[in-house]
């Protein structure tokens, strides 16, 4: 019960924080995060690679159109519920895209000494719970596979920090001496 | 007189030899069982999750500050090298883990397959060195110290996943080199490695070993589909801090299902505990011997000097 109630604790903190991440990280264009589900918000930014690559522009509304919300929005209707959160959070049900964010469940500070003690050592149905970065990948990227937009660069340029951390300027080394090889 | 005292000497000498081995074996056979630090941290690799993007191949080598690679870290013909033997791309001097791919028969996509140091629970580089230069720390991270290595490189043989490199390129202070699985910057402060925290699809969990061995017990139980019911490293060589969970069988994809379920130092610890009795026992029993099976024509050889003197 003890660690329950100190993984709402924690939670409901790291809830906050990531809200207020969000908040600066993911502007929507219309305003305020719309009120009801038949509306998407516009367009989202996700920056929080932001070290290693340009924040991404995220068009909701065009995803919606392609693909429809459960695609992406799983776990959300009582015929869709995970069973094991659906033990405890039934209160999120039916409906719950109303209320529910991604973050809410997958939280974006993955491997923050608090998270790592929760996932560890919370609640059992806790255990091994993946995060916002992780579940990100994971539901969008078979999609972009499939439409042959499933190279990182695809969604995510590369800054020069990123560059750098690939040791990019090796390859144009090696092509420009290879070229220059070529010539002789 | 003196003859029998030597014979009694003897016998004593022979019934203690014999003593001693049983002796010896009685300690060899009560041999010290360790199973391994409970706190130690682990990483389980969901083979499952890994799109090969080589983004913790990156991130090891700027948190351990290696060298250049070849090519870039973006450049995915390194998948199709093949070294000698057809192998796939291994550790070397600065290259601290490497992703390979691998194309499986029925599996519609190809399947990539992280490679660094396991850090077993009872590590054979470390138990093979005789310097001590490998210590496992309680965080589950084997680590080697350069300044006691005498270059014999043992530990590469014996190594059974051939992780450890050597620095030929060093001409004056080579050393040995592997994943230390970031201990001195991350992992004593309780961090993940560098590699987990770059991977973009969480296909490296972090946590206490036992922690994800359980982790990985519950995604094969959830989803018994996806996975093969095996976790490489649970019981291989004895358990090693990074596990390992697959959609196919492990040999299909390159991992060596030969290496059984000791730690490799349990297939010579019987042998090394008969070395000392060996090598103490023996030349005092075989001179023994000699001397009994000469005693005559040494007799004789005494007698005749004597009568000669005599004489």
């Amino acid at each position: 019960m003890k660690a329950i109630s100190k993984f709402f604790l924690v939670n409901t903190v790291a809830g906050l924080f990531v809200l207020g991440a969000v908040q600066v990280g993911v502007t929507d264009e219309e305003g305020a995060v719309s009120e009801h589900h038949d509306a998407p918000p516009g367009v989202s930014v996700i920056d929080s690679m932001v070290n290693l690559y340009e924040a991404v522009t995220f068009d909701h509304e065009m995803h919606m159109d392609m693909t429809g919300c459960s695609t992406c929005h799983h776990h959300m209707s009582d015929e869709d519920a995970n069973p094991y959160c659906y033990q405890c959070h039934k209160e999120w049900y039916p409906g719950a895209e109303d209320k529910r964010q991604c973050e809410d469940c997958h939280v974006a500070n993955r491997y923050d000494a608090a998270y790592l003690e929760i996932i560890e050592h919370g609640d059992i149905n806790h255990h091994d719970h993946r995060g916002l970065m992780g579940a990100f990948h994971n539901q969008c990227r078979p999609c972009h596979v499939e439409n042959g937009i499933g190279g990182c660069q695809d969604c995510h340029a590369r800054t020069e920090a990123g560059d750098k951390e690939f040791h990019v300027e090796l390859g144009y080394d090696k092509k420009s001496k290879k070229d220059s090889g070529q010539g002789h | 007189m003196k003859l029998l005292s030597r014979r009694n000497f003897l016998k004593k000498g022979v019934a203690g030899s014999v003593l001693a081995s049983f002796l010896g074996r009685g300690q060899s056979a009560s041999a010290r069982e360790f199973d391994g630090y409970s706190e130690a941290m682990g990483v389980l690799v969901d083979l499952t999750r890994c799109v090969g993007c080589r983004s913790c191949e990156a991130a090891c080598n700027r948190e351990q500050n290696l060298p250049d690679p070849e090519t870039p870290f973006d450049d995915y013909s390194v998948f199709d090298e093949e070294r000698h033997g057809g192998l796939k791309r291994r550790t070397s001097e600065g290259v601290y883990t490497v992703v390979n791919r691998y194309e499986v028969d029925g599996l519609d996509h190809p399947l990539y397959r992280k490679f660094q140091c396991n850090h077993c629970k009872e590590p054979a580089c470390l138990t093979s060195c005789f310097v001590n230069a490998y210590t496992k720390t309680p965080e589950g991270a084997v680590m080697y110290d350069p300044s006691v290595c005498v270059g014999c490189r043992t530990c590469m043989i014996a190594c059974p996943f051939y992780v450890p490199a050597y620095s030929y390129s060093s001409v004056l202070n080579p050393v040995v080199q592997k994943c230390i699985m970031c201990y001195p910057t991350r992992l004593k402060h309780g961090r993940p490695p560098a590699c987990v925290e770059a991977c973009p699809s969480e296909a490296l969990t972090f946590g206490h070993r036992e922690s994800v061995l359980s982790f990985a017990r519950d995604r094969i139980q959830k989803h018994p589909e996806r996975y093969v019911d095996h976790i490489y490293g649970e019981k291989e060589v004895g358990g090693t801090s990074w596990l390992y969970l697959s959609p196919v069988p492990f040999k299909e994809i390159g991992f060596d299902m030969n290496v059984g379920h000791q730690p490799i130092i349990d297939y010579v610890k019987s042998f090394l505990a008969t070395v000392p009795m060996v090598l103490t026992i023996w030349p005092a029993l075989f001179a023994g011997f000699h001397r009994l099976a000469t005693r005559k024509d040494w007799l004789k050889e005494k007698n005749a000097e004597e009568t000669g003197e005599e004489s």
